[in-house]
């Protein structure tokens, strides 16, 4: 998986849309970190989203949801 | 009796280890701690201060530089030493103390440690395994009626307690919902203190949502740990217990622990070789220990152990937990209620992060003792047939509340941080840059929050009331420079949240 998800691209999303975000691994409760990119706000980490067992976590303000998925879910085509 | 026999021979898998060791050589050298220890004694007191700075700045020591602390004898050195130890826990825990408790599943235990009360050896001690009804009423009154949300579930080394039985009492932890007097109470972390296993259980484990996987090594001394567990024992295998963190970091348990049983031997010996394991992980998987734990031996029923010979003296232990803190800045410590309340008082200000209250080891326990329909006296509550040693505080976990908040701690209930992936390197990152503490004290204020409402007594939710509002000022005043408007805004919705009944609201 950390193979398959480049941070130079986890970065670029991170920066165009001004949030930080990272993806976990699914396992019960459990959201262990994969890798992850972006300043960190001491906001709390929205889950939007889901691909497979992935979780895509934001601390951000204001985006737009849906873009950020769509940007991240060509990660892992 | 055979499968047990059949179980006890498949356990081991000797590639899973061997793949670590170099030239068949594990990374403890015995002589090379010792020689450091020799090595640096006598140190300059401007060099411990500029080691004291290093800390300071959480970066871990080298061991030269821990044996070099390990040698200080000047008393006025020694108190220099314990203020930076909790400056640099504030640094990079803030002031809050993670509360949790201990949950015995099982005493069975194929092992004949000489120290240990649940020896197999041991034909007085009552052997009982929790059925998962059985483990369900303890999580009810330990989420019910104490207010826990973090639990260490334990278990002895017997296929009857198993990966698969430890998977299932996970699962089953996590299912219990009580209701309390505002909200919902639920255990939200299942750490668990077990056996080695191999990579194949540990993905088990994982899959069932563990919070920490944590095995102590009890000693690193290759001589005294030969001597302390019997030879044709499985525990009798020094590797295969050493490099358990290694595979479950394989298995992508990514918070390991890591302790050692202070009085097997020498401290400073074992204070030294906690260091090499911590540095052997980092080194390795780049993700130190999550937790380091230094339990003291205490008196068990029908052991084969001369406790007193490395015994470790209350002026010791202090100076061993201060080291630690200072060596391995990044990592949380553990003191548990294997200590006293005195002595409890005394090193918690050293760089302690989290302690257990309420605390009781006997297999079903709690809801003997406190879903009992008249109180039992919990000073004698104490059944050393039924639980592994003697603990040594066994106060309410109101009253260790209650005394930390007038200590000017807050007692914080948080479970975030596995939930939302701030695990491994990331957590090891935020700890290492001190960011993490910023995200321990919100957290401390909104579970500290539900717990007042659902569980304190009127003493504790007057005293603790004051205690939040001197947190919530001190939020107040790390913004802008630490926290947005949009943090504080958000601080406030939650904690408003909460107090209406809403629960779990976390950053």
């Amino acid at each position: 998986m950390e193979k398959e998800i480049s941070i130079s691209e986890l970065e670029k999303i991170s920066e165009k849309y001004n949030i930080r975000i990272w993806i976990s691994e699914k396992f019960g409760k459990r959201w262990s970190y994969i890798t992850g990119s972006g300043e960190e706000r001491f906001l709390p980490a929205r889950l939007i989203g889901e691909i497979k067992n992935y979780g895509i976590f934001v601390e951000g303000e204001l985006f737009d949801r849906e873009a950020v998925m769509k940007d991240v879910s060509h990660l892992f085509s | 009796m055979r499968t047990e026999t059949t179980w006890v021979e498949n356990v081991i898998k000797e590639e899973e280890y061997r793949k670590y060791m170099n030239g068949g050589k594990d990374f403890i050298n015995d002589d090379e701690i010792w020689n450091k220890i020799e090595k640096n004694k006598d140190p300059d007191p401007q060099k411990i201060r500029s080691i004291l700075q290093k800390s300071l700045a959480i970066e871990i020591l080298t061991p030269d530089e821990m044996a070099a602390l390990l040698n200080v004898k000047d008393p006025q050195l020694w108190e220099e030493i314990f203020k930076v130890a909790g400056d640099v826990k504030r640094k990079v825990y803030d002031n809050r103390i993670v509360t949790f408790a201990p949950l015995y599943c099982s005493n069975f235990c194929v092992n004949n440690c000489l120290y240990c009360g649940f020896r197999s050896d041991n034909h007085d001690e009552k052997r009982i395994k929790l059925t998962l009804d059985d483990v369900r009423k303890e999580v009810e009154v330990l989420a019910g009626k104490i207010g826990h949300k973090r639990l260490v579930v334990v278990y002895g080394e017997h296929p009857i307690s198993d990966a698969k039985y430890m998977a299932d009492t996970i699962k089953t932890i996590y299912d219990v919902k009580v209701k309390t007097k505002k909200g919902i109470g639920e255990i939200r972390r299942v750490n668990v203190n077990a056996a080695p296993m191999s990579v194949e259980d540990l993905r088990m484990l994982k899959d069932a949502g563990i919070g920490t996987y944590q095995v102590f090594q009890e000693t690193y001394h290759h001589k005294t740990y030969s001597q302390v567990h019997p030879a044709g024992t499985l525990k009798a295998n020094y590797q295969w217990r050493i490099y358990s963190m290694h595979r479950a970091l394989e298995a992508g348990i990514d918070d390991v622990a890591i302790g050692a049983l202070f009085g097997l031997y020498d401290w400073r010996f074992e204070v030294m070789a906690l260091l090499y394991h911590a540095i052997e992980l980092e080194q390795r998987f780049g993700i130190g220990p999550h937790t380091v734990s230094f339990p003291r031996l205490e008196p068990a029923q029908n052991v084969l152990f001369d406790t007193k010979k490395y015994a470790v003296s209350d002026e010791n232990f202090k100076k061993l937990v201060a080291v630690l803190r200072l060596s391995i800045p990044y990592t949380g410590m553990i003191l548990t209620a294997r200590e006293s309340a005195h002595v409890r008082r005394e090193i918690l200000p050293i760089g302690i992060t989290q302690t257990d209250a309420s605390t009781r080891i006997g297999i079903g326990a709690y809801s003997e003792i406190y879903g009992a329909e008249k109180m039992i006296d919990k000073k004698d509550a104490q059944d050393l047939g039924k639980q592994q040693f003697m603990i040594g505080d066994p106060r309410d976990l109101d009253d260790v509340v209650r005394e930390l908040a007038q200590m000017g701690y807050i007692t914080s209930f948080c479970t975030a941080g596995y939930r939302c992936g701030r695990t491994g390197l990331n957590i090891m990152t935020l700890l290492k840059s001190q960011k993490e503490g910023q995200f321990c004290k919100l957290n401390a204020i909104l579970t500290f929050r539900e717990w007042l409402d659902d569980f304190a007594s009127d003493e504790t939710k007057r005293i603790g009331e004051e205690l939040v509002k001197k947190e919530m000022a001190e939020v107040k005043a790390r913004s802008p420079k630490v926290y947005s408007p949009a943090v504080l805004d958000t601080l406030d919705n939650y904690y408003e949240r909460i107090s209406d009944g809403e629960r779990d609201l976390y950053f």
